[in-house]
């Protein structure tokens, strides 16, 4: 579904992301983890078409076609979704309308009928559960004076209701409680399936008690230094990031 | 009349206009009014139009204005169909500056409030009218009011009894027809509010056509002790006129005045608000919404004198330019050396839509008390990136985002509308503009 190839990105020319290499499958859930400044939500952004940064070098493959010609509404009707790490404020403009707009504009892309009022309002009963979120947040303008928590679960819920078939949460887990962070677990768990694919992106491993993943990646200094299975999580959480730094020296030319 | 070049025949244009007005009235209107006429020409014949130079009229170019030679709209016009839809009662209408009895209702006489043509309250109540009119539009240093007030004729007239509470907003409208090219109107409005009293007032503009007019407009607000006056404005002038509105308001202890305005339309407008909080506690809050497109021009200036102790003002403007518009805003706050305890909030938020599009913002604080809350901020910015970015991902494609966070930044003057109508109305009429 996703292959990331030697993928050199930074900003003002400070190189951030320096040669990635990243395959993920349908069905599987990836996790990338790292210390702060990794470059891990520059990866995030720049997969969701993020244009701050500039790509220098290597590609991005999304079902086989160059994911860096796309710009993020195209990527979006495709079926990539960025749970954001900050989601933005927009005062005036109901979560309920918001959604409507996002949800009709990737419907109308990929040439289906639109939602009209009284079936959106459905599916919007269907999913809202799945999240244990306020029903009254849907009338309030997105995200404004939102609780953090509220905000990471409002992310969810859009992602619930988008139904991506390439999910990518930045830091999702952070800053919540242990409830919330279970009930946006469950949220991304209703979701995996064959079809789809999860990138989990995270400081801590503690989300992935609840999320199991298929890989786990270290990223550090910009690049992978180390790919393995669950257990990896494990092993971070008891010795820190510290042991892999010598892994993070430029790695070899293959 | 070719364009006007010099001063001397800007003066001569007007005086002739002057007396053709006069006559035209054949003596009517009463002595007071007339005497206020005759002493306003000659004061505008002094002042002239304000220049570039004017501190107050530093970014806003007149030389149209100034060069055309307007004449006076004498007459009976047509209002074209459909033009007062959604309009509700009760309201006061006036097309080209002369008030339309077919299409309004008045109320004269009435216990608690008054609504009525200028002429008509001289009748009722030649006292108020004597007390009252041109008494706190500064004829003396403002040109335009000068000028408004050497053709003070008609007008509308409000009275709201001590301790009425008028639930019905009261509307007046300002029809401009298409007509003769270059057409002038003067239209006055006189509110007074008497003691303890509450009322709605929703004040509109409307041009029916694409002619070149100017509509010279002022307006005097008074409030006794404790009223509380919500004053909207919704200019909706057509796209080649100019329309110069100037709003004086003087306020008593306790009385809270509120001002929001939409200004949609014009050529090039000005929106002046000038008001003083004479006596203690008093609260005025003045909210302005621009959205300029094209080639337009709206400068928004406001004038607040905090003159007793303890008064509140709050100052919000927005301003979102596209195109080759141009938004201007400056707002002087001035305590005197008594209004201590004084509260005055400002705020001016400016969003640029092109690159070709400009704006001009100035505040000004004369503070003569030591004991005040002053705060000013103005920001001048382009549609956030961050915000555009979240959008986009969602699927919503760039031109839409940009009107929604369009709109998104203008939301916050609608919030604030206490009439469900106006608000719906305004809320409809930005999403027609972002088409979403």
């Amino acid at each position: 579904m996703l292959e990331v190839r030697n993928l050199h990105a930074g900003i003002e020319g400070t190189e951030i992301l320096k040669g990635i290499n990243l395959s993920v499958k349908a069905g599987e859930v990836h996790a990338i983890m790292g210390p702060n400044g990794s470059g891990k939500s520059t990866l995030s952004q720049i997969l969701a078409g993020r244009k701050t940064y500039t790509v220098t070098e290597g590609e991005i493959l999304y079902e086989g076609e160059n994911l860096l010609n796309m710009s993020p509404e195209e990527r979006a009707h495709r079926g990539i979704f960025l749970a954001f790490q900050y989601p933005v404020e927009i005062p005036g403009v109901s979560n309920m309308y918001f959604l409507k707009m996002a949800l009709n504009s990737i419907r109308k892309a990929q040439g289906m009928e639109e939602l009209d009022a009284m079936d959106f309002l459905t599916l919007v009963k269907d999913k809202i559960s799945l999240v244990n979120m306020d029903e009254a947040l849907l009338r309030r303008p997105v995200n404004a004076g939102f609780s953090g928590g509220e905000k990471k679960r409002n992310e969810i819920f859009q992602m619930a209701i988008l139904e991506p078939r390439l999910a990518i949460l930045d830091e999702t887990d952070s800053g919540l409680d242990i409830d919330a962070l279970r009930i946006v677990a469950e949220g991304v768990n209703t979701l995996r399936s064959e079809d789809n694919a999860i990138i989990l992106v995270t400081h801590y491993q503690r989300l992935l008690n609840y999320i199991v993943p298929d890989y786990v990646h270290v990223l550090m200094n910009g690049a992978i230094v180390k790919s393995g299975g669950r257990e990896l999580a494990l092993e971070l959480e008891e010795k820190g990031y510290d042991w892999l730094k010598e892994e993070a020296q430029p790695a070899p030319a293959v | 009349m070719t364009a006007i070049k010099t001063r001397e025949e800007q003066k001569d244009w007007y005086l002739s206009q002057f007396r053709l007005f006069e006559s035209s009235l054949n003596g009517d209107a009463g002595q007071a009014i007339h005497s206020l006429r005759t002493a306003a020409i000659e004061r505008f014949s002094e002042l002239g139009f304000p220049t570039s130079k004017s501190e107050e009229w530093k970014y806003t170019n007149l030389a149209s204005i100034v060069s055309t030679p307007f004449r006076l709209a004498l007459g009976k016009a047509d209002v074209p169909a459909g033009t007062l839809d959604g309009i509700p009662f009760p309201r006061l209408v006036f097309v080209n500056g002369t008030f339309s009895r077919e299409y309004s209702s008045t109320t004269a006489g009435n216990e608690s409030l008054t609504m009525a043509s200028l002429p008509e309250a001289a009748k009722f109540h030649p006292e108020l009218i004597r007390d009252f009119l041109g008494r706190y539009a500064d004829v003396r240093t403002q040109a335009f009011s000068a000028l408004n007030t050497a053709f003070l004729y008609d007008g509308a007239f409000i009275l709201v009894r001590r301790g009425a509470v008028i639930e019905e907003p009261v509307q007046l409208v300002f029809i401009s027809t298409d007509r003769e090219e270059q057409c002038i109107a003067f239209p006055r409005v006189l509110i007074i509010a008497e003691e303890n009293s509450q009322v709605k007032i929703v004040e509109r503009f409307k041009g029916t056509g694409g002619n070149t007019y100017f509509n010279n407009i002022v307006g005097e607000t008074i409030l006794g002790p404790n009223a509380v006056v919500d004053h909207y404005r919704i200019q909706q002038e057509s796209e080649n006129a100019y329309h110069v509105s100037h709003s004086h308001v003087h306020q008593d202890r306790g009385s809270v005045y509120s001002s929001t305005a939409f200004l949609w339309g014009a050529a090039l407008s000005r929106h002046e608000v000038r008001a003083v909080l004479n006596g203690e506690g008093g609260e005025c809050r003045a909210r302005s919404l621009y959205l300029g497109k094209n080639r337009q021009h709206s400068d928004i200036h406001t004038v607040l004198e905090h003159a007793a102790p303890r008064c509140q003002s709050h100052q919000l403007v927005k301003t979102m330019v596209d195109d080759e518009a141009h938004g201007v805003f400056s707002g002087r706050i001035v305590v005197h050396p008594d209004a201590q305890k004084t509260n005055a909030i400002q705020t001016n938020n400016n969003l640029l839509l092109s690159e070709s599009a400009a704006v001009d913002t100035k505040p000004q604080l004369e503070i003569f008390a030591d004991d005040v809350r002053c705060t000013h901020g103005a920001t001048i910015g382009k549609i956030d990136e961050e915000g555009l970015f979240y959008l986009r991902s969602r699927g919503i494609d760039e031109q839409q985002a940009r009107n929604v966070l369009t709109y998104a930044f203008a939301s916050e003057v609608l919030e604030s509308v206490a009439i469900d109508d106006v608000r719906r109305e305004m809320d409809e009429r930005l999403h027609r503009q972002f088409r979403f």
